[in-house]
């Protein structure tokens, strides 16, 4: 068990900067999830994580020890690949030994941590067969029972769901959970996929082009997210977005699209809203925050109603008020048909405002 | 003030590590140097560059230094001589038939490969019974060593006993032990030695063809042939530039392999008749080894040089660019 | 169930003519190449095993036996000749010659696929290239430094000398097959505590079994059939391998001992034919560098 700390991490490839002063600090006993689109960096600071790849400058330690130069062998972590990974000329025993014959492990706390992961996993049964007789699930598991055998400082998961249907993906995610809870690993889990991260991780850490854009947990990335990208990369259907001016109208301040006025959340309307006046703005409103008019308060606007997409126990229609598109996720039961007007109701209370230019979010 | 901050914590940091390094033992800290990707790839590929260096980079230095010396067998470290070895060499009537030699082996052998390799390439194609069978046997002079299948012709050509003309004597060809000298008389040499090289080559060049011709796609063969290419259309608009890089890799390494080789002509007629037959090969052979001409022989064989560079050079650009995607 | 009864489909008499004829033309087609490959081996093999008297008769067919076949030459071969010389010394110059090529290629062609060095691409093309050098460049040199290091004449000289043609293409060809091996593999024992050596000997030699195998048969049956180093490095019969023994030494002067010649020749040609068969494409594809796929 052990934090792992990383401290101004530069990597570049060429003239590539791959990660770009990476600071972050994983605490013992945590599940980290580093997210973000392909080419974000999350594998290679990983990677580095791991020895496999050196950083161009910045320290790592792994617990109190400063591990720059030590091989990956020497690390003490273990590894979860996406493609597993598993060695195809070993039975399944074999693959889970071979890491604690190289510790020195003796062989009667190989045996025992061989006979507990596979009870945890549920592969009992598949020790003596070689990884192409596996099925894409098994495999998977393989590859977490190797990790676990170790017994490592650090899990580090470089998307190992993302090789499994989508049925197996979502339970093997909640057997991941009950496992982490179990054995307590400090773990570093890297993917592409907000919802897995969302679901998965006690802190989420979330990248783009090598630059840390947010650090916190599910709850606070969903509510507070720092800048427009974090924004928008979080939450499903994703967040709307209009351009707009901020304006001093009948004494309110609000956002002016050219055609839609919406006021400005409380929390930003103070001194923050009034140093943004005449700035121009990104006004961001989740779906889920927009709903049908009924009496219960929020932002009133007729909308008409372009797409329906019928989910069962929702609907995500887009909706169109004079010009300005948005997602909107209502009940089944909202009456919204394509083409007609329907009274929605904004709550602007929980909108988010990021300068256009900056991007950042403005908060009061 | 931050800087001064950043270069605290950077002494911080180098002691860290300086500390971290020092706690290891010599041993440790080998095999951390072995970890490093540079220091461990150099260390991998050293014993292939040193033994390319050695036995193939330093005689060719040595052979160019023959070049330009009297070296002899006796005495491998003569003097000086600039140029003298290969006016010689220029001076040399058969070399210079040698020479001329080498380009219509290579070049006429290359030629009757491509037409009919080519044939036989879209031969072995179809699907038929026996399929395997019948490419084992075709490809059997290539499959066959180098120098037993020349023996092998060469009793075939035997000036008494040939069995060729044997053959051609039953279809009327010739009269009976009437036939010509194959390995005797010059024109008759010269065609033999094309012939045995077409035999050797053809395997080669065939299932090169054949394997760039089955990896097209069938999908962009039946797609033209329903916009109403004909046979030969396919072929030129779509096969041959397809399949153009492979045959090119292909005719490359025929070419340098035919040009340099003396084992067919060695084999079949030593050179004969009256050195007519020579190649620069075994010109080069005849006079470094068995006549002792180190200087001269090697300066023979500098004149296969060129035609390798521009092969080597071709090749280069070609792997570069594969390399690259 | 009552058998349901599918009409065979019947072909017009004119197609199946015109697929008769197609057929025929493409067998006749065939027939001269077949021919022409076949002879010369088909030829060697009537030799082998024909009486003296039946050879040199210039009267009867040659393509037949018109004595009884006879084991004559190959006894010959066996008993008269260094034939079982040669075999013994092709077998321990190949084993050298194996033993070196593995222990060059092996960690070559493992950088070379896997890493990416300052000049590794550079170093890859610069030992593939070597391979085009022919022995005709360097035999002359060569021999010089044989002289000097004491091995001419003898059949180590060859044993040095080989690895220069195999390093080059079993380099290459080993590279194809480590590139086909996952990279997270190694990565995976990496991690799991291997060293970079370890995660090879331990990982990835395992998984490349038929790659090494095809290496080990490509450089055997190269020293089973060269033939130029052969005849510029050693003349001794005693220190000869196969194939230079059967070509030169079964050749006294202007005479021929053609039985035993074409028995000797047909006994090296018979295995090294059959395994580059079985290899052809994977040798091919080691010859053009791996420009087929």
């Amino acid at each position: 068990m052990a934090t792992v700390r990383l401290e101004h991490i530069y990597k570049k490839f060429g003239d590539v900067i791959a990660v770009n002063d990476l600071s972050l600090e994983i605490r013992d006993e945590e599940f980290l999830v580093l997210v973000g689109p392909s080419g974000c960096g999350k594998t290679t600071a990983l990677r580095m994580v791991a020895g496999l790849e050196e950083q161009t400058s910045g320290d790592i330690f792994i617990g109190d020890r400063l591990v720059n130069d030590v091989p990956p062998k020497d690390r003490d972590i273990a590894m979860v690949f996406q493609n597993y990974a598993l060695y195809p000329h070993m039975d399944v025993t074999d693959n889970l030994s071979f890491g604690l014959k190289l510790w020195h492990v003796v062989r009667d706390e190989i045996k025992r941590r061989i006979e507990d992961a596979a009870r945890m996993l549920g592969i009992d049964r598949l020790l003596q067969r070689k990884p192409r007789e596996l099925s894409g699930g098994q495999r998977q598991r393989v590859a977490l029972g190797r990790a676990i055998v170790r017994e490592p400082k650090v899990f580090l998961m470089d998307e190992p769901l993302s090789n499994l249907d989508a049925k197996l993906r979502v339970q093997t995610r909640a057997d991941l959970l009950k496992l982490h809870q179990r054995v307590k690993t400090t773990t570093i889990y890297v993917t592409h996929d907000q919802v897995e991260a969302m679901t998965m991780g006690d802190r989420i850490a979330v990248m783009r082009d090598g630059l840390l854009q947010q650090l916190d947990t599910p709850e606070g990335l969903y509510a507070s997210p720092a800048n427009l990208f974090v924004a928008g990369f979080i939450g499903s259907p994703p967040m709307n977005f209009f351009r707009g001016t901020v304006r001093q109208v009948d004494g309110q301040t609000m956002v002016d699209t050219g055609s839609v006025r919406v006021p400005l959340p409380p929390r930003v309307a103070g001194g923050a809203a009034r140093a943004a006046l005449g700035r121009e703005v990104v006004y961001g409103i989740r779906p889920e925050d927009i709903e049908a008019q009924n009496g219960t308060g929020g932002w009133p606007v007729r909308a008409n109603i372009e797409v329906v997409e019928y989910l069962g126990n929702e609907v995500q229609v887009h909706a169109n008020v004079q010009g300005v598109t948005f997602v909107a996720r209502l009940s089944p039961r909202a009456g919204a048909r394509v083409g007609e007007d329907l009274p929605l109701s904004l709550h602007t209370e929980r909108a988010h405002v990021f300068d256009a230019k900056t991007e950042d979010a403005i908060s009061g | 003030m931050a800087e001064v901050e950043r270069s605290v914590s950077d002494v911080a940091r180098t002691t860290a590590v300086a500390r971290a390094r020092a706690q290891l033992s010599p041993r440790e800290r080998i095999g951390r140097l072995l970890e490093n990707e540079a220091v461990f790839g150099y260390l991998m590929v050293a014993p292939a560059i040193l033994y390319i260096l050695i036995l193939v980079g330093y005689p060719f230095a040595i052979a160019l230094w023959f070049t330009v010396s009297d070296a002899t067998v006796s005495q491998p470290i003569g003097p000086f001589t600039g140029l003298t070895n290969l006016k010689f060499v220029l001076d040399d009537e058969v070399f210079k038939r040698a020479l001329a030699n080498t380009f219509v082996f290579t070049i006429s052998s290359q030629l009757i490969q491509m037409v009919f390799g080519t044939m036989l390439a879209f031969l072995l194609l179809r699907h038929f019974r026996g399929r395997r069978l019948i490419r084992a046997i075709v490809m059997l002079p290539f499959t066959v060593p180098v120098a037993v299948g020349a023996i092998a012709w060469q009793w075939m050509l035997n000036p008494t006993y040939s069995v060729v003309n044997w053959v051609g004597a039953q279809l009327g060809f010739f009269p009976m032990l009437g036939g010509p000298n194959w390995l005797g008389e010059e024109q008759y040499a010269m065609i033999s030695i094309i012939v045995v090289n077409v035999w050797r080559n053809l395997p080669f060049t065939a299932i090169v063809l054949t394997a760039g011709i089955s990896s097209i796609p069938q999908e962009i063969l039946e797609a033209a042939s329903l916009d109403g290419a004909g046979w030969l259309t396919r072929w030129r608009k779509i096969m041959a530039p397809i399949i153009a890089p492979i045959i090119y890799i292909a005719l490359l390494f025929s070419l340098v392999f035919t040009f340099t080789d003396m084992t067919v002509v060695w084999l079949l007629t030593k050179g004969s008749p009256v050195n007519s037959t020579h190649v620069i090969a075994s010109y080069a052979f005849v006079t470094g080894v068995i006549s002792g001409g180190l200087g001269r022989g090697a300066a023979m064989s500098l004149f296969l040089f060129p035609v390798l560079l521009v092969g080597a050079l071709m090749l280069l650009r070609n792997l570069k660019a594969r390399t690259l995607d | 169930m009552a058998a349901i009864t599918i009409p065979r489909a019947t072909h017009g008499r004119a197609f199946r003519l015109r697929r008769l004829r197609g057929n025929i033309l493409f067998a006749l087609a065939l027939l001269p190449f077949v021919v022409f490959a076949l002879f010369p081996v088909y030829w060697m093999f009537i030799t082998t095993f024909k009486q003296v008297n039946d050879l040199y008769n210039l009267q009867d067919n040659p393509l037949t036996f018109n004595l009884a076949p006879t084991l004559e030459q190959v006894t010959y071969l066996f008993q008269q000749t260094n034939y079982a010389t040669w075999a013994v010394n092709t077998v321990e110059v190949g084993a050298v010659v194996v033993a070196i090529t593995l222990f060059v290629c092996i960690p070559a062609a493992y950088v070379l696929a896997r890493m990416r060095f300052p000049g590794s691409t550079s170093l890859g093309i610069g030992i593939f290239l070597t391979y085009l050098v022919p022995p005709t460049l360097l035999f002359l040199p060569l021999s010089q430094i044989m002289v000097g290091l004491g091995l001419i004449n003898t059949k180590w000289a060859l044993a040095v000398v080989y690895p220069t043609f195999t390093i080059p293409f079993c380099t290459w060809l080993l590279m194809g097959f480590f590139k086909s091996i996952p990279r997270e593999i190694t990565e995976a024992a990496r991690v799991d505590g291997c060293s970079r050596f370890g995660a090879l000997f331990r990982v990835v030699l395992p998984v490349s079994v038929p790659g090494l195998l095809t290496i080990v048969i490509f450089a055997f049956t190269l020293v089973m059939q060269e033939y130029v180093y052969g005849l510029t490095f050693v003349s001794a019969s005693d220190q000869k391998l196969i194939t230079l023994g059967v070509v030169t030494d079964l050749i006294r002067g202007d005479i021929f001992y053609w039985g035993s010649l074409m028995a000797g020749a047909l006994i090296v040609a018979i295995p090294v034919a059959f395994v580059y068969n079985l290899f052809m494409d994977t040798f091919v594809r080691g010859i053009t560098g791996g420009s087929l796929k």
